[in-house]
């Protein structure tokens, strides 16, 4: 779990020429826990249809969207109003169980939780 | 002559980029360098006909952590941004979120309507509306 996907060279990459998405790539605190990592991610604005926590062979791609944050008719004065995207991956350990991810959004963070497979769990064993 | 207005307003809001007399800029570019242990949130700034939008980014923090505040045309918004509860037997293994104190301070241009100022909590950003006074507003002047 706690590798993650170097595909992007920078922080904060402007991608996809064809549309002018300004990609950014979020902060990230990961949690391992005896069953299940956690993975908290700062998406502030992004709007909570558009989050996505997809699993594919052993990589997990988080992206959302932010639409709209500043009202139409304006000059902009500072920052980049360009629509914008956040996106992440990482590649997941083999202990994790990829058939259960667990995401949660509230206030500009999301939070993802990852199971452990069972068979990778601590377990006490009886002494007959 | 019209329009020489807006650039005068833009110029308050980077008390940095200009030399400028004016005592409380200077004050808070001092108190900047002296606060580090405070995180400073990024804040986009949008000026529209008749009023300024300020969008400033503070995820995972409550509404009720985050105090907006407003005198002599300084507007500051500070808080706390609490760190969540962590489990018992549990390991950080990457850690780029900060928790702790943040604070930001601007320079409102003088011809805006501090009585007026609005906020709202979206999604860990606070939209802060800033309506312009009349004066300040591009007008359209009829020619006889």
């Amino acid at each position: 779990m706690t590798k993650e996907v170097q595909k992007t060279n920078g922080n904060e990459v402007a991608a996809e020429s064809a549309q002018s998405v300004w990609v950014i790539r979020p902060a990230v605190e990961i949690q391992e826990l005896p069953d299940s990592y956690v993975v908290r991610l700062d998406i502030p604005g992004a709007d909570k249809e558009s989050i996505t926590a997809r699993i594919n062979q052993a990589t997990l791609t988080v992206s959302a969207k932010v639409s709209d944050v500043f009202e139409r008719g304006a000059s902009q004065l500072s920052g980049d109003s360009r629509p914008a995207e956040y996106r992440r991956e990482f590649s997941l350990a083999e202990n994790v169980d990829t058939g259960t991810v667990d995401a949660l959004y509230d206030l500009g963070v999301l939070k993802v939780t990852l199971r452990k497979k069972q068979r990778f769990l601590p377990r006490e064993i009886k002494i007959g | 002559m019209l329009f020489r207005f807006e650039p005068t307003l833009f110029e308050n809001f980077f008390p940095s980029t200009e030399p400028t007399d004016r005592t409380i800029p200077a004050l808070f570019d001092h108190l900047t360098v002296v606060d580090r242990a405070y995180q400073t949130p990024r804040l986009n700034v949008v000026e529209h006909k008749d009023h300024i939008q300020l969008v400033a980014e503070i995820p995972g923090v409550s509404k009720e952590d985050v105090k907006l505040q407003l005198h002599d045309g300084v507007l500051t918004i500070s808080g706390e941004r609490k760190a969540p509860e962590q489990a018992k037997d549990s390991e950080l293994l990457r850690q780029e979120i900060r928790y702790g104190s943040f604070s930001r301070t601007v320079q409102l241009p003088e011809a805006v309507d501090t009585e007026k100022v609005s906020a709202e909590y979206r999604n860990g950003l606070l939209f802060i509306t800033v309506p312009k006074l009349e004066a300040a507003q591009p007008k359209e002047i009829t020619i006889r």
